[in-house]
């Protein structure tokens, strides 16, 4: 993958993920990982190579089909994107409005923000939340559609300790309800503690490091191109 | 139970264009409707005056002594009364010529100091109008110094007239619509580029263009249907004005200008369509605007 004319930032990167499986997203600034976190949540298209997501060529997917998938994706951002003119219950309702969904979610929306101990603040602006509060809010919003595969990047990147223990906690939780994981940090502590599968960045090439991460081939796919382009 | 509209884009962000957009879409209906009224009022007013002068001759005496002006008078009344296609005729009255001339010369008794000629007042029949050319020959035989009158040059200057009035305001019209386009465009892509993290998380949480779309063009209908309704009110006023002044100045010369019911129901249109106008083409620009994002 490139950026306009500039040189390659991802190359010679192919794996494959299993359905329900958690893995971390490591390596040093400028190695590539919010680039990979971008073709994980469509954001961007491979200058070269495929990737094949829920069974579809990404590359090759027509743009009106793109939403359809997205919404199979669930983002924590690093700097959370929350929209500031709408309530923290609105933010969490938006994945569910724009699929198209009534009033009903909104029940659904408030027991989330419960969960993540957001009860309090349910009518808060984002502008209002503290960073640990932010942070929650924006993995409500990415788990709220029960997505098939959940990417954060950096998610405890901007809270103190307990909070991150807290979050960490809250992503294993999902990952054992079935949710591929896929989180980009640079806190070794937790990848150490969980012995998962660690995709190492390392100059835009990636190693493999913790064991196989799956041999299931029906998932996400970043391959090098079979013809060449 | 149908979902409360939540809107995805805060209107805040952009207030700038939201203040002076309605302001900017008044003043191109404001012209607009100035414009346009003109055209209808003096379409409907060309018409009015050619369908009266159309079938018409005025035929004009000027003999020095009254004996011979009123023999020959007499006789242009008596030969074009007998001529057929003619539905009547009428020698006006002193009175009557007096009237005519006061806008320009003043009242007073003028027919004591001034020689009138005799104005005779023809009106051809309607279904089956007499030839112009036959009757100047009935007319030239009983009086050979008559001038007649049938219009046609002044018509043909009326129409003239009228046709180029009706260019220029559609001009107008023209050259305002492309201007209101050009502002919604730029207007429509400042907003693009004030809300562009937000449209790029909504992309990624799984939004289709048509959305965003909607939230753009359902802002521009609002902001275009505001502005039109104060352009509208501001140029009714004008039109009011200037219509007042028009009759009081052309009354006695030519029927007055007048706006009927319908050219007022085509000006009423002019804020929707300023509104619609605003909707498609901020619609047409987010959604180009859209294809070139991933």
């Amino acid at each position: 993958m490139r950026y306009g004319l500039g040189s390659e930032v991802l190359r010679n990167v192919s794996f494959e993920l299993k359905p329900g499986s958690l893995h971390f997203l490591t390596g040093a600034s400028g190695a590539g990982k919010s680039s990979l976190l971008k073709l994980f949540y469509l954001a961007h298209r491979p200058s070269r190579g495929i990737i094949t997501m829920f069974g579809r060529d990404v590359g090759a997917l027509p743009r009106h089909e793109l939403p359809a998938l997205r919404r199979r994706i669930g983002v924590v951002f690093q700097d959370f994107r929350l929209l500031d003119h709408l309530t923290a219950v609105e933010n969490v309702m938006l994945p569910l409005r724009i699929a198209g969904g009534d009033d009903s979610i909104r029940g659904h929306a408030e027991e989330l923000l419960t969960w993540v101990g957001l009860a309090d603040r349910m009518n808060a602006r984002p502008s209002t939340l503290s960073g640990g509060e932010k942070q929650r809010l924006a993995i409500a919003r990415a788990v709220i559609g029960q997505p098939d595969l959940l990417l954060a990047d950096e998610p405890t990147g901007n809270v103190d300790p307990d909070m991150a223990d807290r979050l960490m906690h809250l992503f294993l939780e999902l990952n054992r309800l079935g949710t591929t994981t896929v989180i980009a940090t640079h806190d070794m502590h937790w990848v150490e503690r969980l012995n998962a599968p660690q995709m190492r960045l390392e100059k835009g090439e990636l190693a493999v490091v913790g064991g196989k991460l799956s041999s299931a081939p029906s998932f996400t796919g970043f391959g090098s191109d079979p013809h060449g382009r | 139970m149908a979902a409360k509209k939540l809107s995805i884009l805060s209107s805040r962000a952009d207030q700038s264009s939201s203040d002076l957009l309605p302001w900017v879409i008044a003043v191109m209906v404001y012209l607009s409707g100035l414009a346009l009224a003109g055209a209808l009022a003096v379409h409907g007013s060309v018409a009015s005056w050619a369908g009266d002068m159309s079938r018409r001759l005025t035929v004009e005496i000027t003999v020095s002594d009254d004996a011979g002006r009123d023999r020959q008078a007499a006789a242009v009344v008596k030969a074009l009364t007998a001529a057929p296609g003619v539905d009547s005729v009428r020698r006006l009255d002193n009175a009557e010529i007096a009237a005519l001339l006061e806008p320009w010369i003043g009242g007073g008794d003028v027919a004591a100091d001034l020689p009138l000629p005799v104005l005779v007042d023809v009106v051809l029949d309607q279904e089956s109008p007499a030839s112009v050319a036959d009757l100047k020959k009935r007319i030239e035989t009983v009086a050979p110094n008559a001038v007649i009158d049938d219009h046609q040059q002044w018509l043909g200057q009326l129409y003239d007239l009228a046709w180029m009035v009706q260019a220029t305001a559609l001009t107008i019209v023209v050259m305002v619509t492309l201007a209101t386009i050009a502002i919604v465009i730029f207007g429509t892509h400042a907003g693009l580029a004030t809300h562009r993290d937000t449209i790029e998380t909504l992309h990624v949480i799984g939004a289709e263009d048509k959305l965003i779309a909607g939230e753009f063009q359902r802002r521009f209908l609002r902001l275009g249907l505001k502005g039109g309704v104060v352009g509208l009110v501001l140029a009714a006023v004008s039109i009011f004005a200037v219509r007042s002044i028009l009759t009081d100045l052309t009354t006695g010369i030519v029927a007055p200008v007048t706006i009927n019911q319908s050219d007022l129901l085509v000006l009423a249109a002019l804020p929707v369509a300023a509104a619609l106008i605003s909707m498609i083409t901020a619609r047409v620009t987010v959604m180009r605007a859209l294809r070139r994002m991933v």
